[in-house]
């Protein structure tokens, strides 16, 4: 069997990353960044990806470490990564984003969570992940999982009963 | 309840998701711009790999000129090349100038279309025939290659000897010879501000009186070259002492190079310690090979300890039993095949 090169897992699973990546930064732009960055290691280190078990976990672990280290990482980075737009970036619809956006509540307080949080109820509500895997993702417990997303909930619930009367 | 809420407000977003066609290009062109970028950190891994295990560029041309930034001379990203190539690897020691002999001999082995380099050490010690002088120690022919009556030694026609000789002995066919004086060696570790080094074992230092522990420690170049020279009081002697080599060429091969003055300088310390000579392949197909590299696995042929003595004078001699199988799979170009059915005789990290 001939082992899997970079451009069939992008062929398949570049959408399902980028969808990801929207969904855990809430802007295509950011997405956009997270997944670019992300997939330019795993192309230059292919080889080491397609080792492991499930590339396609083992890029989504990239890509959640790459979004959860985003604000520790050096500011020249991203000074960087916003100094050399890419054209693709500008041809994204924005005014239509930001029109969902104003309408979509519970996708504006999804915001002002917690990184981790967030993650975490992307894994389980988008992806549908068991939490072993949720938890072998973001590299943590079980426990901290299940804890993260009933905290995550708490507050989504919160901010559900001050807005609806 | 909040639960479908929150599927269906992901869902929702879904078309947010900016179209993946223009993204790949982008990744792409991102990736050829750091390949370029690792291509001249790769020289400088070359420069080095090389020193120890591929092949040196800037020395082939006795040019130390790197190319430009951003302006390589080769394709951004080197493929593999699609020929099988050994290249032996001389570390000379040059007692003052006046004699040479090569106190490690390792033969750097790319298979075809590899980004894997395989190192395979022999015992300078090795018992040899050289075509057409008869007994000798491997790392003697080295000396009686590039000695000349009254004059400086020439090292080319020791490496040049020392190549045939290794062909004669292992039925190998050497493509290059790489020449490295610890001078160079000295040299090119300080330039890269240090190497690290993994060591299976303490490796006490009759010269210096220092004990190496066992386990990684980055060494500036003089101490390494104490530590290298090490032989004495290990288990094995020279078998012990080529092993710290692989050792050595592997923490070479693992150290970035990303400051480029250091990088210039890097390449100016090789070119001046370690000369470079192809018998069987063109240059830029050396260099092709050297910087596609980016793993090197010390293979263990070992050595059946038990030297024998003639005339009063000691060789060691290898053990058939595990070198000829190692020997035969790089003669028929099969080694990356022969390394997976055998794991045990290769050190992984």
């Amino acid at each position: 069997m001939t082992p899997l090169t970079y451009e069939e897992f992008a062929d398949v699973q570049l959408g399902n990353m980028l969808r990801y990546a929207v969904m855990l930064c809430g802007d295509p732009h950011l997405a956009q960044d997270l997944v670019q960055e992300t997939m330019v290691r795993v192309q230059l280190n292919w080889r080491k990806v397609v080792r492991a078990d499930a590339p396609e976990r083992y890029v989504r672990r990239m890509i959640t470490n790459q979004y959860l280290d985003w604000r520790r990482g050096p500011w020249l980075r991203r000074v960087l990564l916003r100094a050399e737009p890419d054209e693709a970036a500008r041809t994204v619809p924005v005014d239509h984003a930001q029109a969902t956006a104003d309408r979509d509540q519970i996708w504006s307080w999804l915001a002002r969570l917690p990184k981790a949080q967030r993650a975490a109820l992307v894994l389980r509500y988008y992806e549908d992940l068991p939490d072993a895997e949720i938890a072998e993702i973001l590299g943590c417990a079980v426990g901290t999982v299940r804890s993260s997303i009933s905290r995550a909930l708490a507050t989504l619930r919160a901010e559900m009963v001050e807005t609806i009367p | 309840m909040i639960e479908e809420q929150l599927r269906e407000t992901f869902e929702r977003h879904e078309i947010l998701a900016p179209p993946s066609a223009p993204l790949r290009a982008a990744i792409d062109r991102a990736v050829v711009r750091r390949r370029r970028n690792r291509f001249t950190k790769g020289l400088a891994a070359a420069a080095v790999a090389v020193a120890a295990a591929v092949s040196l560029p800037f020395a082939l041309g006795g040019t130390a000129a790197l190319p430009p930034i951003g302006d390589t001379f080769l394709p951004a990203d080197a493929p593999a090349v699609d020929r099988p190539l050994t290249v032996a690897v001389l570390g000379v020691d040059d007692d003052g100038g006046r004699s040479y002999r090569a106190d490690t001999v390792l033969l750097a082995h790319v298979p075809a279309a590899s980004h894997t380099a395989y190192l395979v050490s022999l015992p300078a010690d090795l018992l040899v025939e050289i075509p057409g002088k008869g007994r000798a120690k491997l790392g003697e022919t080295f000396y009686f290659g590039s000695q000349r009556r009254g004059q400086g030694p020439d090292l080319a026609a020791g490496a040049q000897l020392t190549a045939g000789t290794i062909t004669a002995t292992t039925g190998l066919p050497v493509d290059a010879t790489v020449t490295v004086r610890y001078s160079g060696l000295r040299a090119v570790t300080d330039a890269l501000g240090g190497v690290e080094i993994c060591l299976d074992r303490a490796v006490p230092s009759r010269h210096s009186g220092r004990v190496y522990p066992a386990g990684c420690q980055r060494l500036d170049g003089r101490t390494m070259l104490d530590l290298l020279r090490q032989r004495y009081d290990l288990p094995h002697g020279a078998y012990d002492r080529d092993a710290n080599g692989r050792a050595f060429v592997r923490g070479l091969i693992d150290t970035e190079v990303r400051d480029p003055v250091r990088l210039a300088r890097v390449a100016q310390a090789a070119s001046t310690g370690i000369d470079v000579a192809g018998t069987g392949i063109s240059t830029p197909e050396l260099l092709r090979v050297a910087t596609g590299v980016d793993t090197v696995s010390p293979i263990d042929i070992g050595s059946n300890f038990r030297p024998v003595t003639i005339e009063r004078v000691t060789y060691e001699r290898l053990d058939p039993a595990r070198s000829g199988p190692v020997f035969a799979a790089i003669k028929e170009n099969r080694l990356t095949d022969w390394v997976v059915a055998n794991p045990q005789s290769v050190r992984q990290r």
